[in-house]
């Protein structure tokens, strides 16, 4: 060797050695993608033995040193008594009135209330002193589960403690887990025991009946309600709690990782078991001979695990000795060339009916097979050679089972995975082009789109040489708008979608091509590719213009404000829920087609940016997604609701200047204490600095406010009512997103308080009120006193009218009293009649008419016996029922012009009475007596008096040369 | 643990006795607080063997002694081991076992090493056989306790039962911390091999 030969030698060799270094260094992304908690540079010191969530979706914390509580950025200590702290904490639970219990190590059992410490709560009679591994409550009872001490059940009043000499098999119980109904499974080391709570007996299952272990120390149910049992030394088995059957998938003897202390599992199937040293293996129904370890994390693989948790955002909780606080998901696996070189640069990916992944690369054609064991599930077929230029660009599984390859520039292969034959078809065999983009098909149907347009292909049953194939050829003479052909799809409905170049989209139903373009809405009319969601809409990418989806009658576009992180898409698909998967540079975005909103799966997933080919994505037969790119191949499975993961806002603290609110329910603060601010989160464990929040105050602000903070402040505030309220959205869309709200209320100064405002304006009411109603009084008291009056002089006057006609009376009475015995009884009876008239009449203020008139007629024929037939009176007076009259006024008027008037037998008086108009008319001639009875006029002016109080309309006394005329207004009958 | 409160510093003669007496008593002591013994039954060892290694990157150290206490209930399953840690004689030169036992093990707060406990498994005492046994237990090591179950091989003779274990503790699970300039000399999964016969008679 000479030394050219040295130096190349030394160089080789310094170039070997840096290879070792650079393969000695831990490999980083790998399968699974594992976030340390609070950060990778401050990991959580503590071991986190047990993990719970809460009905607000806090996630607790139990460590060897005390409780925390953890909100994704944040583990704050929860301060027990001072003897709790640094007591490791082996148990939680919360009810179902939202009380956390806690258990630990200790022996103590706490509980708290919503922000409140610590209680310590001592189980009654007892002193329990071994660790408590299991709490659980039902409406009556508390029922704890210790590792040692046996059972405990206990309420307010009574204590039950179950040992080994009263039926329980053992007395260390390591879990415990509700049955659903009235009693719990429990784990011990004398085998897996029911108990019933009513029954209070113990059904105990051991190695007898088929477990594969006697020492339970970790249960969990699946979503299907079989549980899942890990043992000490025999792995782990699957019980049906209604059959009381046992399966152990694995056999005693295949397992060998040691104690199982903590299981998860997925609705696909997917178990994770914690072991007590080996980190966490899994296994899958679809596999059952298989367990394979979580890869990714390499601190992991020899750490205990103590707590396993999925939480209710699908991101999974490990408590581990080894490598602290993680999360991990269930939902991707990458497998990454750094640690899988042959899983980079993926040119074209597609999941066959058996589950068999194949893609290819710059290599050739390759398999991923998750049915094999972890470590050689990677297969390379020699086809496709590279150094033939000859590059796999799609990939198809025909019905028989044989792959169709299309590469680029040689048309496609026919592979036989089953004994690795194939056929090369070419444009010499009627296919259209031989560059093949994309591969699509159904039933013995295959469409083949290529730079050249599109092959329709007819497979026939018995497929035994590439000379049986014929292809009928579509161009853009036939309406395919553009010859270059990104991919075709096939719908539910069996119609052909092609994705062109600059054409839009064109679609094949029957026969018939149908383009949408820029006229149909579409900005870009490059598309590049084209899937089907769960509800029948088709959804297209475009080049630089983002998504549109097109329901059958319009095209609807999804750009960056609906939550697209990029627009530059270059494949989809739809999960098992009916979602869409967007493959994007800056990673996946999953759009819920029920609501619109995006859940961006990024780095915090282990999903890289990727570089990717265009439609490298296939769905295998469960549902999950398939994605290659150059940085690998991504397994995406959907989510486990067809709902967006929500941060739901919790109001942590509200603040009056710098102090916590001292009392949770006050809504009512003094006008001092105007100045508010609020904390706020909305967990999202999986990144919580995604999280965007809007806030209100409604009576303050006048619209929504969009931050990235957690607090709000509000200073001087004025006296009022506000309703503070705060929605958080991981996407950055907050239509019908989940939102928290506070209403308080600012008491006015004591000033403007209503009650003061109230109480003054009551005052003021009885000030006025007693002034009105001591004016009104003194008003009605005058009134009252005035009628007095006016009543006091109609009795006078009234009582006037007796002396004089009495006096007339018994003066005619005297003069016929011995003339005419007779007529004088009459008289006297006819007096008595007027009298009791009088009387009946005396106390009213008006009568009728009529009686007026009979009054009227009886004193005419008194006076008649006083004057015959020189007294004349004539009544007219139409209907005289219609009309009411004070009592007496024409008897009195009458008896004046009788007082005043020569009556004689040449001078006869006529005293006439009738209706004129509305007035009543008492006329008489006029013949005044010289030596007139004193003419006081008294009479009239009762007459005149009483009519004032009755009617507006006067009385009127006239006197002409030959007349004496008083005019009554005539009153009516108040019907 | 009782013997946790005394620390003696300043010893004469007479206190030295009593203290080569002390473990012998603590595990009776300890060993009554779980069981009932029935004297006759037991079986007793104080002379059997214990052995660790720690196989770092950058060094391998090794110790052992002679002087592992055992004793083990056949009617009930009960056991309790003890063995004073600074009765560990080898490693790589003496200063380290200075250091082992002053700054890592601090033995003279936290003397012994124990594990107490009981046998899964339902061994036949009467029927002369190997038997592989779980022994689950509290193994208390720098003062800090550990629930463990370990894997034992149990050979049941006439009269005496040999017991032999393998099994690894960590170093972070008994709060030994080992600075970090040292950790590339230090395991943290130290790897024991223990092998005891014990005998019906008083263990001499």
């Amino acid at each position: 060797m000479n030394k050219s030969g040295n130096h190349l030698f030394r160089v080789l060799t310094g170039v070997l050695g840096m290879l070792a270094v650079l393969l000695i260094e831990p490999l980083k992304a790998q399968e699974q993608h594992f976030q340390i908690h609070p950060n990778k540079e401050e990991p959580f010191p503590f071991h986190v033995q047990v993990i719970y969530q809460d009905h607000l979706g806090y996630i607790w914390l139990g460590t060897n040193d005390g409780l925390f509580r953890y909100d994704g950025i944040d583990a704050i200590r929860v301060l027990a008594d001072s003897q709790q702290i640094g007591d490791p904490v082996t148990a939680l639970f919360e009810d179902d009135e939202d009380v956390l219990w806690v258990g630990h190590q200790s022996g103590t059992l706490c509980h708290r209330v919503g922000n409140g410490t610590e209680d310590i709560l001592p189980i009654p009679g007892d002193s329990i002193h071994e660790p408590i591994t299991g709490i659980y409550c039902d409406s009556q009872w508390t029922y704890v589960a210790t590792y040692g001490q046996g059972l405990i059940k206990f309420n307010g009043e009574t204590v039950y403690h179950y040992l080994t000499g009263e039926g329980l098999p053992d007395n260390f119980i390591y879990e415990i887990l509700p049955d659903g109904r009235k009693g719990l499974w429990l784990g011990t080391d004398r085998g897996l025991v029911h108990w019933h709570f009513q029954e209070s007996n113990f059904e105990v299952y051991t190695t007898g009946d088929g477990l594969p272990d006697n020492l339970i120390m970790s249960l969990h149910r699946q979503v299907d309600g079989q549980l899942v049992l890990g043992t000490q030394d025999g792995g782990f088995c699957l019980f049906d709690p209604e059959k009381r059957t046992v399966n152990v998938p694995l056999g005693k003897h295949e397992w060998s990782h040691g104690a199982i202390v903590e299981i998860e599992s997925f609705p696909d199937g997917t178990i994770w078991l914690g072991t007590s040293g080996e980190g966490v293996y899994t296994w899958n129904a679809r596999q059952p001979g298989i367990v394979a370890p979580l890869l990714g994390f390499d601190k992991l693989h020899n750490s205990k695990v103590y707590a396993i948790l999925k939480d209710h955002q699908e991101n999974i909780w490990m408590g581990t000795n080894m490598a602290g606080l993680l999360t991990t998901n269930h939902r991707v696996m990458y497998l990454s060339p750094e640690r899988w070189p042959e899983a980079g640069g993926v040119l074209a990916i597609h999941a066959d009916h058996t589950g068999i992944i194949w893609y290819s690369n710059g290599d050739g054609l390759y398999s991923y097979d998750p049915r094999k064991p972890w470590t050689n599930r990677i297969t390379f077929h020699g086809i496709a050679r590279a150094d033939h230029n000859e590059l796999i660009i799609s990939i198809y599984e025909e019905d028989n089972g044989l792959l169709w390859l299309g590469t680029f520039g040689q048309g496609i292969y026919i592979f036989n995975p089953k004994n690795g034959l194939n056929w090369k078809v070419t444009e010499a065999n009627g296919l259209i082009n031989n560059n093949v983009l994309s591969i699509s098909g159904f039933d013995n149907q295959i469409w083949l789109a290529t730079l050249g347009g599109v092959s329709k292909c007819i497979v026939p049953d018995q497929l035994t040489n590439p000379s049986q194939l014929s292809f009928m050829n579509y161009d853009e003479q036939d309406g395919l708008g553009t010859n270059y052909i990104y991919e075709v799809y096939i719908d539910s409905k069996h119609r052909e979608w092609f994705a062109t170049d600059g054409k839009g989209v064109t679609m094949l139903d029957n026969g018939t091509f149908t383009t949408f373009d820029k006229d149909d809405g579409l900005e870009s009319e490059v598309v590049y590719c084209i899937t089907e969601d769960g509800e029948g809409n088709i959804w297209i990418c475009t080049l630089n213009a983002g998504l549109y989806r097109y329901d059958g009658r319009e095209f609807v576009h999804y750009s960056r404000e609906d939550g697209l992180r990029d627009l530059n898409i270059t494949a989809m698909e739809t999960d098992n829920q009916g979602n869409l998967l967007v493959v994007h540079s800056l990673g996946v975005d999953i759009i819920f087609t029920e609501t619109s909103h995006v859940q961006a799966l990024s780095k915090q997933l282990g999903i890289p940016p990727m570089d990717a080919n265009l439609n490298v994505i296939s769905k295998d037969q469960y549902g999950q997604v398939w994605i290659g790119a150059q940085e690998g191949i991504l397994k995406i499975i959907g989510p486990e609701s067809n709902k967006e993961i929500r941060a739901r806002p919790i109001i942590e603290s509200i603040r009056v200047y710098l102090d916590e609110l001292a009392k949770k329910g006050q809504t009512i603060f003094p006008f001092s204490h105007n100045h508010l601010s609020f904390s706020y989160i909305g967990l999202y464990y999986l990144d919580p600095a995604q999280v965007t929040y809007q806030h209100i105050l409604e009576g303050y602000d006048i619209d929504w406010i969009t931050s990235k903070e957690r607090i709000s402040i509000y200073p001087k505030l004025s006296p009022g009512s506000y309703t503070f309220k705060v929605r958080a959205s991981v996407d950055g869309n907050f239509t019908d997103v989940p939102l928290e709200s506070f209403s308080f209320k600012i008491k006015p100064p004591w000033w403007q308080t209503p009650w003061f405002i109230l109480l003054f304006g009551l005052f003021l009411f009885s000030v006025l009120y007693l002034y009105v109603r001591g004016r009104e009084r003194r008003l009605a008291r005058l009134e009252r006193l005035e009628r007095d009056k006016i009543a006091f002089q109609f009795q006078t006057l009234r009582s006037q009218v007796n002396p004089h006609f009495l006096f007339n009376s018994f003066n005619t009475l005297l003069n016929i009293i011995d003339e005419d015995q007779k007529a004088a009884s009459k008289f006297v009876e006819k007096l008595s009649d007027f009298f009791r008239d009088m009387l009946a009449f005396r106390d009213k203020e008006v009568i009728e008419m009529i009686e007026e008139l009979r009054i009227l007629e009886n004193y005419y024929y008194l006076q008649q016996f006083r004057f015959g037939k020189s007294f004349t009176l004539e009544l007219s007076i139409p209907e005289p029922e219609q009309y009411v009259i004070p009592p007496l006024t024409l008897q009195l008027l009458v008896e004046n012009a009788a007082k005043h008037n020569i009556i004689s037998k040449i001078r006869p008086l006529l005293v006439e009475i009738y209706v004129e108009g509305e007035d009543l008319i008492v006329r008489n001639n006029l013949q005044r007596k010289m030596e007139s009875e004193q003419s006081t006029r008294v009479g009239l002016q009762n007459i005149t008096t009483r009519y004032q109080l009755l009617t507006e309309r006067k009385v009127a006394v006239s006197e002409t040369k030959n007349h004496f005329i008083v005019k009554l207004p005539l009153i009516k009958t108040q019907s | 643990m009782q013997a946790r409160t005394m620390t003696p510093l300043n010893l004469n003669f007479t206190q030295m006795k009593i203290l080569a007496l002390r473990p012998y008593l603590m595990l009776f002591v300890l060993f009554a607080g779980c069981s009932q013994l029935s004297m006759g039954q037991r079986y007793l060892t104080n002379k059997g063997y214990i052995h660790f290694l720690s196989d770092a990157p950058l060094e391998r150290i090794e110790a052992e002694s002679n002087e592992l206490q055992g004793i083990l209930d056949p009617t009930n399953n009960e056991f309790a081991f003890a063995v004073s840690i600074r009765s560990f004689q080898g490693f790589n030169s003496g200063l380290q076992r200075e250091h082992f036992n002053e700054n890592y093990m601090k033995s003279e707060e936290f003397d012994k090493g124990t594990f107490i406990g009981t046998v899964v498994e339902e061994v036949n005492f009467k029927e002369p056989g190997t038997y592989e046994v779980r022994a689950k237990g509290k193994m208390t090591i720098h003062g800090i306790s550990q629930e463990r179950i370990i894997k034992a091989q149990l050979i049941v003779g006439d009269g005496w039962i040999k017991i032999e274990a393998d099994f690894t503790i960590l170093l972070s699970d008994h709060d030994i911390s080992i600075p970090r300039i040292v950790r590339q000399k230090i395991s943290e999964e130290i790897e024991v091999h223990v092998q005891a016969t014990l005998s019906k008679k008083s263990g001499e």
